[in-house]
C-alpha cells in the first residue's frame, strides 16, 4: 500500500494529546467515583456525597458565589463592552488592551497582589471573606465577560436600533426589546465563561478568604489531599456532568445567524 | 472503518512516541548507581550552588577569580585579594615593617593616607585566602561516597513531595520507587502497619550519632504490622532527620498597638492555648490548613482540665491519642469556636504574613517559626515563639504537639525475604546516606540551611549552636570582647540574668559529646537574652517543656476517616442569612422572568393560532 500523506495527519499530536490528557483522565475520574477504597465496585462515595450535609453547603456556597460573580460581572461588563464597540472608541485599541490585559498575567500572582491591596483597604478576607472573595472573583473574571460581549456588540445592527427609536420606542424600550435581544449570545456566552469556572475555582477563594469560604473546588482538592479519591472523584464527576448540562442547555439556545462569543 | 484504515500507519508511530514519553524516567540512564530520595517540600534544600565560599571575607567569590593550586599533592582554591595594610616605621632598624605581612616593606611603595585620627601610612598587599566549594549536602554524598568506595560514582535524583498524604499514595500505587522517604512519624507508621518499611541494617552506626533524648523518646513509637501482627518499634524502620514542637509565633507589637495590651500581658496569655477562644486574639491569627494539627490543638483543648490532672507521660500521650467518637463530636464543637475566633486558615502563607504584619499570631511548626523569626529581625521586627504550657495560670500543665520527620526505606525488593545483590546494594547505598546526614558535621549545615532543628547531637551541632546563639561564641572561651569598646572581659565576670541566661540543653546533648565538652558542661549555653523565647526557644525548647509534649500517633484508616470527614464539616460553613435572602431574591427574580417570558411566548402563539384560524 503507498502511503500518501493527507492534511488530516496534522491532527494526529491534537488527538494524541486529547486522548491522553482528556479522554482518559475523564475514564479515571469515573472509574475512581465508582469504587470504594479497595477498587471494587460501589456506590460509597455517591451515598456518602449525597447524605453529607457539609456537601450541601458547599454546593450552596459555590452557587451563591457564581452567582453574584456573574452577575456583578454582566452588570460592570455590558456598558463597557457596549462602549468599547461603538465606533469612536473601537480604533482605541489601548482602551481595549487595558482590559484584556490582566488576563496576561498568572491569575495566582494576580491573586497574591489581590490579598495585598485588600490588606492594605482593609477589606481582609478574615473580617469579610464573602466581600474579599468576590472582588477576587469579579476582577479575575471580567475579561471573560468582556471579551464575548464585545464580539458580539461589534455586530449588533444598530440601523435596527435606530429605526425602532424613530418608530416611537423609548430609550429603555429600545435597550430592552432590541439590544438585549440582540446581544443574547455574547451574553450566555459570558454565563457560561463564568458561572462554572467560578463554582469549581480554588485559588482564588483560598486566598482571598484565608480559607473561610469553601467551594466545590476546594471541597474536591480537601479530598484528594487527603487521599479520599473516591470522593473527590465523584464531586468532580458531579461537577463535569453540570458543566456538559449548562454547555448543552446553552448551546441550544444559540441562534445560528448572530454569532459570537469566544467559541 | 475505511477512516481507522487510513490512520493505520500512524498506530507505530503513536505507540512510540507513548513508549517514548513512559521511557523518559531516569533509571535508564548510564549504569551508574542511582539513589533516589523523596524529601517533603516544607524543607528548602538548596546551597549557592557551585560557588566558592571564603571564611574570611564572609562572602561568595565569583569562579573566575579562584584559582587552583597544587599542596602536597592535593588541589587547593584560592583567591588573591588587594588589601591595604597599616604599616609602622622601626625607627631602631630605620625600615617600614608591616604587621600583617609579617615582613620589611621597600619604601617605593609605601603610601600615606588620612582619617580621623591623623595621617597614617599603608601599602597595598596581595593576600591569599583559601576558599572552598559550597556544595549541597547531595553532591557532598556523591564525593563522600566517591571517597569511601573507591571512586565509584553515584546519581541522587532528588523529589519534593507537599503532604504526607500524596506520598503514601505515590508509594502504594508503586508507579515510582523511591529508595529513602522523609514522611512524618505517624506517616512512619502507617506504612510500617501497610509493610512497607524496610528494615534497617546498620542502625546502631547510624543511632550512635542521634541525641539520646531523641532516641529514649522515639522509640516508643510502635505501630503493629498487619500481614504478620509483629509489633515493632519504629526505631528499627526508620530514622528522625528532624523534630520539632507545635507552637504559636506571635508578634507583641501587633497587639499593643492594635489592641491595647502591655507587652507582659501578652508574653502571658500566649502561653495558654485558650487565649486563642479569648476576646483579645479574635480574628488576629492563623491557624494550619492541616487537619493534624488544628485537631491537636483542639483536643488539647477541649480535655484541658484532665490534661492538667495528668502526673506523667504515658497518661498525657493516651489522652493525645483519643479517636473515639465521642472524641470527635465533642472536639469538633471546639473547633468551630476556634474557627470562629481566628483570621483564617493557611498551609504556608502564615509565616509570612506575620514578618509582613498582617497578622498578630500563627499556630506554627517550630521550624517555620525559627524561619520567620530570623526573616523579621532582619526587619527589626521582634517575633516570639512559645509553646503553650500554662493552664488557668500554672505553668506545664498543658500540653503540646512533638512531631518527627524520619527517613525511612520502603520495600523495594521483589521478594523481600531473599533480596538480589543488586537490591541489597540499592539498600546500602540508602543506609549510607542516612548514616552520612546524621553526621554532626552534615547535619549542623543542614540545619543551617532549613531551619530545623536536626535529631543529631554531637560536638559539631553544639559548636554551631555556640555559634549561634552564646554570647561566648565558642566552647571554652575565656574571654568576650565588648562590642562597642573591644575590651575583653572574663567569662567570670559575666552576670546571669543580665549579660546571659544560662540555657540547659544538656537533656539533648548529654551522652552525643565528648568527654572534653561533657568536663566543662558545655551544654549549657550562655545564652544571648535576644533569642531567648525566640530562635533558640524554637529550636530547642526545655526540657520541661518538651516534658509536657506528646506525640500524636497514627489512628488507622476508620478513625482517620472520620476526622478528615469531620475537617471537611468543619471547614464548610453554611451562607450568612443575608447572602440567603439575596440568593433566593435572585433565584425568584430570575424564575419570575422566565414564567413571564415563557408567558409572553405562549400568548403569542396562541394569537398566531387564533389567527390562522380565523
Amino acid at each position: 500500500m503507498k502511503f500518501r500523506f493527507q492534511r488530516k495527519y496534522f491532527s494526529i499530536p491534537y488527538i494524541i494529546f486529547l486522548a491522553l490528557f482528556i479522554i482518559v483522565p475523564m475514564f479515571f475520574i469515573a472509574y475512581y467515583a465508582f469504587s470504594n477504597s479497595s477498587g471494587a465496585f460501589s456506590f460509597e462515595a455517591a451515598k456518602k456525597f449525597f447524605t453529607d450535609p457539609a456537601k450541601f453547603q458547599v454546593i450552596l456556597v459555590s452557587l451563591f458565589i457564581a452567582i453574584q460573580t456573574t452577575l456583578i460581572c454582566l452588570i460592570i461588563g455590558y456598558p463597557i463592552a457596549y462602549i468599547l464597540a461603538k465606533k469612536e472608541y473601537n480604533h482605541n485599541v489601548v482602551l481595549i488592551m487595558l482590559f484584556i490585559m490582566p488576563m496576561w498575567i498568572n491569575f495566582v500572582l494576580r491573586t497574591a497582589a489581590t490579598r495585598d491591596i485588600l490588606f492594605a483597604i482593609g477589606l481582609t478576607g478574615g473580617k469579610h471573606p464573602y466581600v474579599a472573595t468576590l472582588i477576587g472573583m469579579v476582577y479575575n473574571y471580567l475579561p471573560f465577560v468582556i471579551l464575548p460581549l464585545y464580539s458580539t456588540m461589534l455586530k449588533l445592527d444598530r440601523s435596527q436600533m435606530e429605526a425602532a427609536a424613530d418608530l416611537g420606542a423609548s430609550p429603555i424600550q429600545v435597550f430592552f426589546k432590541n439590544t438585549i435581544p440582540q446581544s443574547m449570545p455574547g451574553i450566555i456566552s459570558a454565563v457560561t465563561m463564568t458561572l462554572m469556572p467560578v463554582m469549581s475555582s480554588y485559588v482564588i477563594s483560598d486566598a482571598l478568604s484565608e480559607g473561610n469560604i469553601t467551594l466545590i473546588g476546594n471541597s474536591i482538592y480537601l479530598s484528594f489531599a487527603n487521599s479520599q479519591w473516591n470522593n473527590g472523584s465523584f464531586t468532580a464527576l458531579l461537577l463535569l456532568i453540570l458543566v456538559l448540562l449548562t454547555m448543552w442547555g446553552t448551546n441550544g439556545r444559540k441562534s445560528e445567524e448572530v454569532r459570537g462569543g469566544l467559541w | 472503518m475505511s477512516k481507522i484504515r487510513k490512520l493505520m500507519p500512524f498506530f507505530p508511530v503513536a505507540l512510540f512516541a507513548i513508549a517514548a514519553l513512559s521511557g523518559c524516567s531516569n533509571d535508564s540512564k548510564g549504569d551508574k548507581k542511582v539513589l533516589r530520595v523523596l524529601n517533603s517540600e516544607d524543607y528548602i534544600y538548596e546551597a549557592e550552588q557551585n560557588e566558592y565560599w571564603c571564611d574570611e571575607c564572609e562572602d561568595y567569590i565569583k569562579r573566575e577569580l579562584v584559582k587552583e593550586t597544587e599542596v602536597d599533592g592535593e588541589t587547593v582554591h584560592y583567591h588573591v585579594l588587594n588589601e591595604t595594610h597599616q604599616l609602622e616605621f622601626d625607627e631602631e632598624e630605620s625600615i617600614w615593617y608591616c604587621d600583617e605581612c609579617e615582613d620589611e616593606v621597600d619604601e617605593a611603595d609605601v603610601k600615606e593616607g588620612q582619617d580621623e585620627a591623623g595621617t597614617f601610612n599603608y601599602h597595598n598587599a596581595e593576600v591569599e585566602h583559601e576558599v572552598s566549594m559550597d556544595m549541597d549536602m547531595i553532591d557532598q554524598f556523591a564525593e563522600y561516597w566517591a571517597d569511601t568506595h573507591d571512586g565509584e560514582e553515584i546519581r541522587v535524583i532528588y523529589d519534593t513531595f507537599d503532604t504526607n498524604e500524596t506520598m503514601f499514595n505515590e508509594l502504594k500505587t508503586g508507579k515510582t520507587t523511591y529508595d529513602i522517604c522523609i514522611p512524618s512519624d505517624y506517616m512512619i507508621q502507617k506504612l510500617y502497619v501497610n509493610d512497607m518499611l524496610h528494615k534497617f541494617t546498620i542502625r546502631d552506626e547510624i543511632w550512635e550519632n542521634i541525641s539520646p533524648f531523641i532516641e529514649s523518646t522515639y522509640k516508643k513509637i510502635e505501630a503493629t504490622n498487619m500481614n504478620d501482627n509483629v509489633t515493632a518499634s519504629m526505631k528499627d524502620y526508620s530514622v528522625p532527620y528532624m523534630w520539632g514542637t507545635m507552637g504559636v509565633m506571635y508578634n507583641p507589637s501587633y497587639y499593643v498597638n492594635n489592641k491595647g495590651v502591655t507587652e507582659d500581658q501578652i508574653h502571658e496569655l500566649m502561653n495558654d492555648w485558650d487565649s486563642l477562644y479569648g476576646e483579645v486574639l479574635q480574628g488576629s491569627f492563623s491557624i494550619k490548613d492541616s487537619v493534624r494539627d488544628t485537631f491537636a490543638v483542639s483536643l488539647i483543648h477541649t480535655y484541658a482540665e484532665e490534661i492538667a490532672n495528668t502526673t506523667d507521660h504515658d497518661e498525657l500521650t493516651a489522652i493525645f491519642n483519643r479517636h473515639e467518637d465521642k472524641t470527635f463530636e465533642e472536639v469538633k464543637v471546639d473547633m468551630n469556636k476556634l474557627k470562629a475566633n481566628a483570621f483564617g486558615f493557611e498551609t504556608d502563607s502564615g509565616k509570612t504574613d506575620m514578618t509582613t504584619q498582617k497578622i498578630g499570631a500563627n499556630m506554627c511548626w517550630s521550624g517555620d517559626a525559627t524561619w520567620a523569626i530570623t526573616e523579621a529581625r532582619d526587619n527589626d521586627l521582634e517575633l516570639f515563639y512559645t509553646i503553650p504550657t500554662t493552664f488557668k495560670g500554672e505553668e506545664g500543665k498543658s500540653a503540646s504537639n512533638l512531631w518527627f520527620d524520619c527517613f525511612c526505606m520502603p520495600k523495594n525488593a521483589k521478594d523481600e525475604a531473599n533480596p538480589t545483590e543488586k537490591e541489597l546494594a540499592q539498600y546500602e547505598l540508602a543506609e549510607e546516606f542516612i548514616k552520612f546526614m546524621c553526621m554532626p558535621e552534615n547535619a549542623m549545615q543542614n540545619c543551617d540551611y532549613v531551619g530545623y532543628t536536626p535529631a543529631t547531637g554531637g560536638d559539631a551541632m553544639l559548636d554551631y549552636m555556640y555559634y549561634c546563639y552564646d554570647i561566648r561564641g565558642e566552647v571554652g572561651a575565656e574571654f568576650i570582647y565588648d562590642e562597642e569598646t573591644g575590651e575583653a572581659i572574663p567569662v567570670e565576670d559575666l552576670v546571669e540574668g543580665e549579660d546571659y541566661i544560662a540555657y540547659d540543653l544538656s537533656y539533648f546533648y548529654n551522652g552525643s559529646l565528648s568527654e572534653e565538652y561533657v568536663e566543662i558542661d558545655a551544654a549549657v549555653l550562655y545564652a544571648d537574652p535576644d533569642y531567648v523565647g525566640r530562635e533558640l526557644s524554637a529550636q530547642y525548647p526545655l526540657e520541661e517543656t518538651l516534658d509536657r509534649c506528646a506525640i500524636m500517633n497514627d489512628m488507622g484508616n476508620e478513625a482517620t476517616g472520620k476526622l478528615l470527614d469531620m475537617w471537611e464539616s468543619v471547614r464548610t460553613n453554611s451562607l450568612p442569612v443575608w447572602a440567603i435572602v439575596l440568593l433566593c431574591f435572585e433565584v425568584a427574580i430570575g424564575l419570575g422572568l422566565g414564567a413571564y417570558f415563557i408567558a409572553k411566548k405562549v400568548s403569542r402563539k396562541k394569537l398566531k393560532k387564533a389567527r390562522k384560524n380565523a
